[in-house]
Parts: structure tokens; sequence; C-alpha cells
């Protein structure tokens, strides 16, 4: 895949995938005019951190003013953005699918199902952590992407029975609600799945992914505690609930399918519709000016090259059995149980000397962020910091 | 969040699939399964990262816990930890049994999410603090739990330290003492659910506290679990002595002792010395080993705490209690070993039938209330 050579190209143009090669960068016209414009009045505004920045500004503005997220998701500023977080998504999703090897799943199918989580990444980003929208992005996409592989092979192998027993309550109302099924329809629905989950266990130890239909006395038992809870939903026999629970298992099979997901949300910079752009050029222009008077890009900049430093620094100051499990463990992507097998050592010592090189190195990260940026360390900083070292960690060692 | 979990291996299952069939519940013997995967799973990594990794409750107690509701209580470094197994592939939020939240003797520090798969393995999805759970989950009155987004989730165990280290909250919320169930309420609670379909969830038939004050309750729990298994109620001192140590009470560490070789002479008034047999439980506190005696008299029981070692003494501060069934204090309910002393003893009249609840400070490893009956 070729970088896309201009700032014009790199806010507004997506990948196309060919099969599973990306193919080509394709332009959106209404994105490169907003963004040649953009450049027009700011020529000297070129660096891709300070649009990064401002985009994202835009996008704060517009969500300050309760625009609902279905709208949020077809405004210019989160078009503009997924634009520019193209290029890490589709390394996010060329990195997991190595270390899943898995090898049905494609990465045009990787990357389609995680660039639509771009409303939670512009939601969970700040700029004051000291990280670059890039960064944060790409810890989630991996994240995300790790998630639906891991989803995926499970639900690959599951027979309808299994797989109800290994899906959420959350998910279930989702998957029945998209399928198009509404009000007390779901409600006897969930009821049914749950009374099933309940008493559907497993009569032995293993073959957890290959239950067979419930026995009749087992749907005997359903039938009569759904009945026993159903108040005013409908009755059902067993060979109902049967019915409704293949019917439930087929919606949450369609639902947990990301091409699926990914055809049932708007794609940045694919939609047909218009591109919202409801800022007025007046808090545009105030937006702008505050960002170059505070030089604000540009801090922002050196401070994502101290983290990288401070990081650097922080892992030459470890000893050599941690640089060890390091390069291992991020360099080379051995489990934990390889890397206890080479080095002839426990799993469970392995693994408290990864938590302990995560923890050196986080606490360094946090230190330096208290003491140099004055950022005032709370839960939550200290989580998406984690996320994002991993991330660092990650990238660090295989580059 | 982060994205590698801390993976765990799984044991043999096979092997604690076959530790679970005394569970004539399905759905119980499943709970009970994940469950001690989980903790098996767990345990080693545990042990490489803290000093000290303990069971919260003597696996008798733990058994009749796991008809009741899915999780279990650890001990570690001095804080309570609950491990709570989960099987969902889809990991948007994580589900917390009401229990362990807001039953007080329950509530722990830190609850461990451990994700089960029997045929795929294990790996610790996140932890939460009780804090976090009550401040930041959802409750759900359906199901009787608290929902917690997986954002809140702290993902592993260096970020764990770490935001306490630099921005501690509180580990605990405060919850509502639950309030007290009497004698003839729990008794008549236990009579109807055990009398249930077992298809049922006993967990959802009560309102919350109802249902907190009969299983928060060991005593209680314990006979809710016997008769809902089918099984005998457990055993009195009586029949004890008729037909000797049932199964459950060996389990729980009762042994029958024959006192006559030393109770003669003792008395010396020519009767038959009514005490003939007693029977002990060996109890570990701060690491030392003692013994609780109960010895049968006429109408009432002994109870006596001894250190098991030649000549060992119970340390002053140490205080023996005995409850009503339905714990409340009476009068002369207490010895307290104002200073060392070598036996801590009581003597309580009971009437046939009646219950009574042991309770020694500080409180031995793997305690739970049982119901001595008379």
């Amino acid at each position: 895949m070729r970088s896309r050579p201009t700032l014009t190209d790199r806010f507004s143009t997506f990948l196309q995938f060919e099969g599973d090669h990306p193919q080509t960068w394709v332009p959106d016209g209404r994105l490169q005019r907003s963004m040649q414009r953009s450049l027009q009045q700011h020529p000297r505004e070129l660096s891709e951190n300070f649009w990064a920045l401002f985009w994202f500004k835009v996008w704060h503005q517009e969500k300050a003013k309760a625009t609902p997220s279905r709208l949020l998701s077809r405004s210019l500023s989160t078009n503009h953005l997924a634009a520019y977080l193209q290029e890490s998504c589709y390394w996010a999703a060329k990195r997991m699918l190595t270390q899943f090897s898995a090898v049905q799943y494609t990465v045009a199918d990787c990357f389609q199902g995680a660039i639509v989580r771009m409303q939670k990444i512009l939601e969970g980003f700040d700029p004051n952590q000291g990280f670059s929208l890039e960064s944060y992005a790409s810890a989630i996409f991996s994240s995300t992407i790790r998630d639906t592989l891991r989803q995926r092979q499970e639900i690959d192998i599951c027979s309808n029975w299994a797989l109800l027993r290994k899906v959420s309550q959350k998910r279930v109302i989702e998957a029945l609600q998209t399928a198009g099924q509404t009000g007390s329809t779901i409600q006897a629905y969930v009821l049914a799945w749950q009374e099933f989950k309940r008493l559907y266990v497993p009569a032995q130890a293993t073959g957890t992914r290959k239950l067979p239909p419930p026995s009749p006395e087992i749907w005997q038992a359903i039938a009569q505690t759904y009945d026993r809870e159903r108040g005013s939903l409908p009755e059902a026999s067993a060979a109902t609930l049967e019915r409704w629970l293949n019917a439930t298992a087929q919606a949450v099979r369609i639902y947990l399918n990301p091409n699926v997901v990914s055809i049932n949300t708007p794609k940045p910079g694919q939609d047909s519709g218009e591109l919202l752009d409801d800022l007025t050029d007046e808090v545009r222009g105030s937006l702008m000016n505050d960002l170059i008077a505070q030089e604000e890009a540009e801090e922002r900049k050196t401070q994502q090259q101290d983290v990288n430093q401070v990081l650097v620094a922080a892992i030459a100051d470890c000893d050599g059995e941690i640089q060890q499990i390091l390069q291992l463990y991020y360099g080379e992507g051995q489990t934990q149980q390889q890397m206890a097998t080479q080095l002839g050592i426990k799993q469970y010592t392995i693994s408290r000397r990864l938590t302990r090189a995560k923890e050196i190195l986080l606490k360094k990260l946090i230190l330096w962020s208290r003491d140099t940026l004055h950022i005032e360390i709370t839960p939550d900083i200290v989580d998406t910091m984690g996320t994002v070292l991993e991330e660092w960690l990650q990238k660090h060692y295989q580059a | 969040m982060f994205s590698t979990a801390t993976p765990l291996s799984l044991p043999q299952p096979e092997q604690v699939w076959r530790q679970t069939n005394r569970f004539r519940i399905s759905p119980d013997r499943w709970t009970a399964y994940l469950n001690q995967l989980a903790i098996a799973a767990i345990q080693p990594w545990l042990q490489a990262e803290f000093a000290q990794v303990k069971p919260a409750l003597n696996s008798v107690a733990q058994a009749s816990l796991w008809s009741c509701t899915t999780g279990t209580p650890l001990l570690i470094n001095g804080q309570r930890w609950v491990i709570i197994p989960t099987e969902t592939i889809d990991q948007d939020e994580w589900s917390i049994p009401q229990e362990w939240v807001d039953i007080p003797d329950w509530a722990a520090d830190y609850y461990v999410a451990v994700d089960v798969n029997p045929d795929g393995g294990a790996e610790i999805w996140g932890f939460a603090s009780h804090y976090q759970i009550k401040t930041l989950g959802i409750y759900e009155a359906n199901d009787h739990s608290y929902r917690l987004s997986a954002n809140h989730l702290i993902a592993d165990l260096a970020t764990l330290r770490l935001r306490q280290e630099f921005c501690p909250q509180p580990l605990r919320a405060a919850i509502a003492e639950i309030p007290k169930l009497t004698i003839a309420h729990a008794q008549n609670l236990i009579t109807r659910l055990a009398a249930l379909d077992s298809a049922i969830a006993l967990r959802l038939e009560l309102p919350f506290s109802t249902w907190a004050g009969l299983i928060a309750h060991g005593g209680w729990r314990q006979d809710l679990h016997q008769q809902r298994q089918g099984l005998e109620r457990q055993p009195s001192i009586g029949q004890w002595l008729r037909q000797g140590l049932d199964q459950l009470s060996t389990e729980l560490g009762w042994q029958q002792v024959d006192l006559q070789f030393a109770a003669v002479g003792a008395r010396g008034n020519g009767e038959e010395p009514s005490e003939t047999v007693a029977f002990t439980r060996q109890l570990t506190i701060a690491g030392q080993s003692y013994e609780l005696q109960i010895t049968p008299l006429d109408d009432s029981l002994r109870f006596e705490l001894r250190n098991t070692s030649l000549g060992g003494l119970i340390p002053g501060g140490f205080r023996l209690t005995l409850l009503t069934e339905d714990l409340e204090m009476f009068e002369g309910n207490q010895a307290l070993a104002e200073s060392a002393v070598e036996a801590l003893t009581l003597e309580v009249a009971l009437e046939n039938g009646e219950g009574i609840v042991w309770e020694v400070e500080p409180t031995p490893d793997a305690f739970e209330r049982e119901i001595i009956r008379f």
C-alpha cells in the first residue's frame, strides 16, 4: 500500500480493497474541496498533526451541540478524520490477523469492521493526555479487531445451541432489534432465551461448542419456567420456544458477523447522502485561530516525540530480564507459553515479569505526564495510558 | 481495553468435572464446574503475584453457595476478592450477581472476571472494585445483577496498582444492612424454596433483601442446599451420637473423640460419666492450629477452644462467641481471653432441636457459620 503524498489526500481519500488487497485511494470530492479550501485559508499549516487536531476540535464542537450520533457520523469532521485514520486501521487489521494467524478472515473484513468504530474513538480521545489521535485510534482499532476475530472464530465453530449459551443479553436484544423484531416479541424471545441459557447446560466437561439440541425434558422445563415468568407475554409450547430460539440464534449469527455490521452502519466517505457541515465559518475560524495562537498542535507534536523518548529511555533502564521478555513478547509475538518453554521458566513467572515491565513503563509515563505536562492523573487517564502503551510497545518492537 | 488479556492455563477439565458430581441439579453443577475451572486456572497466577492467597470459604460452604449464585471469594493479602467466571464471547459489559455487591458479608474489595471456555482455555478479562461496580455499574432488576460496561474494567494488574498509587479511590462503596430474618421465617422460606421444581431459579424467587438475609447465613444456606439437593437436613448432635458423624460434617473437619479414659475418676460421684464422647474440629487462626471441642452434656453443650500444640495457649484477645440460630446474643454467650489462657469454655443449655452458631475472633481460615443442633 502506497501512502498518500499530500495533506489534502490524507484527509480526503479512502482505501479501496480489491479482494483482500488495498488497491487504490479513492478521493471524496466534498472532502477534497473542504480540505483545499481550508489549506488555502491557512497555507502555513502543513503538519498532519495540526489538521488532525483541528478536525478533532471541530468534531468536538459539533458533539457539544448535542448532534445525534447518527448525524455526527455524517459530519464533515468525522469524515476527514476517518480518511486520516485509514492507514492506522489498515495496519492494525494487518497486524492482528498475523497475530491470530486467522487465515479464513480477510484484512478487508477486519478493516471494515473496525473503521466503523470511529465515533467510539473520537468519544474516547482526549488530546490533553499527551497522545496523538493516531496512537489512540490505533490502540482501539487493534482491540476492536482482536475482539471481532475472537468472536468470529468462536461463532464459526459453535452450533446454534452453543452459540446461544455464549452471547450476552445485550447482544441478543441488539440482534433481535436488527432482525426487525419489536416490543413484546423481543421480551418474549429474551425470556425464552434466559430460561434456555440457565437450564440447558452441557452434560459433560468439554464439547461445549457442539451442543446438540436440548432433550424433550429440557424443552419441557424451559416451557414450564417460561410460562411461570411470562406475565402478559404470549403463551408458548415447547415447540414454539424451539422455533423462537432458532430464530434468535440465526439473528445473533447474522448480527455478530462483521460484514453485516459494516453494511448496516454508514461508512464514512462512502455515504451517498450529503455530508453535514453545520458549524459556521465563524466558529470554525475561531477554533483555527485558537489552535494557531496556542501553537497547540506544535506543542502536541513535541509532546508526542517526548513520549517516545521517555519510553525508549525507560526500556533502556530496565534490567536484562525485562528487556528480553519485552523483546520476545512484543517483538517476536511469542505467547507466554512459548516464552516459558524457550526460557525454561514457569509461565506464571513470565506473566509476572510482563506485568512488572508494564508497571515500570506505565509508571514512568504517568510520572512524566504529571510532572512535565501537568496532567491531573485520574483513573480514566491511567486506563487510557495503559491501552496506548500496549499499542506503542507493539509498534516499537515490530518497527 | 488492552489488546492482550492475561492468559491462564486450564487444568484437566474431565477431572474437575468429576469433582462436581455431588450436584444433582444440572445448572448448579455447571456453575460449580465453571467456578472450579476458573479458580484452578487463576490460582497459580495469583500465587505468582501475591504473597498470600487463601480460599475465603471451606469446600462445604462454597458448594452451598454455588447452588445460590456464581462466584468464588478469596482472601488475597488480607483483601477480599471475588472471582467470577464468564462464558460470553462478546465482551461489552460484565454482569455481576447482586449478592456479591449488596450482601455486607459477601462484598469484596476487588472482583475479577475470568473468561472460561472449557474447550478453549481461560483468561483474565479484567478487574473492578466494589466502588466502581456500585458507582459505574447499572443495576438490572430483571436478574438481580450489576452490569459494568467493559470501558470501566481495569485491564490488568499493572493498571490496577498504578490507579491505586496515583489516584486512589475507595475500594468499597457504602451498602445498606440486610434486614434479619426470624428463625420461623427463615425455616418457612427454606421449606418453601426447597419444594420448588428444580428447574426454577431460587435466587429470583424472593425479593432481594429477603433472599440475601436467608443465604448470607451459612447455616440456613446449607439447610436450603441440602434440602434442594434432596439430601437430609444437617444432622443434630443427638444424631451424631446415635449414628456417628455424617459425611458432610466429616468434610467440614468434625471428628469424634472418646473421652471415657480421660474422664474416669474425674467425677468420682459413682455415676457413669455422661460425657463419654466429644466432637472436635481443627481451626487455623493466624497461622496457628487450634481445636474447637463440643461436648454433649445432659441438657446442654460445652464449647471449648484450645491450642493444639503441646503447652500452647489461647492468646489474649481471642474470643469465643455463641449465638442463637438467628445470630442474636444472649447472656453469658461470650468467653474472652483477657490474657493468654489454656482454654476458652462456654456451656449453653438447649432445647431439643434448638440450634446454636459458634464464632471465634480472630476469624479462623475459610470460616463460615454453621448451625449446631441439639
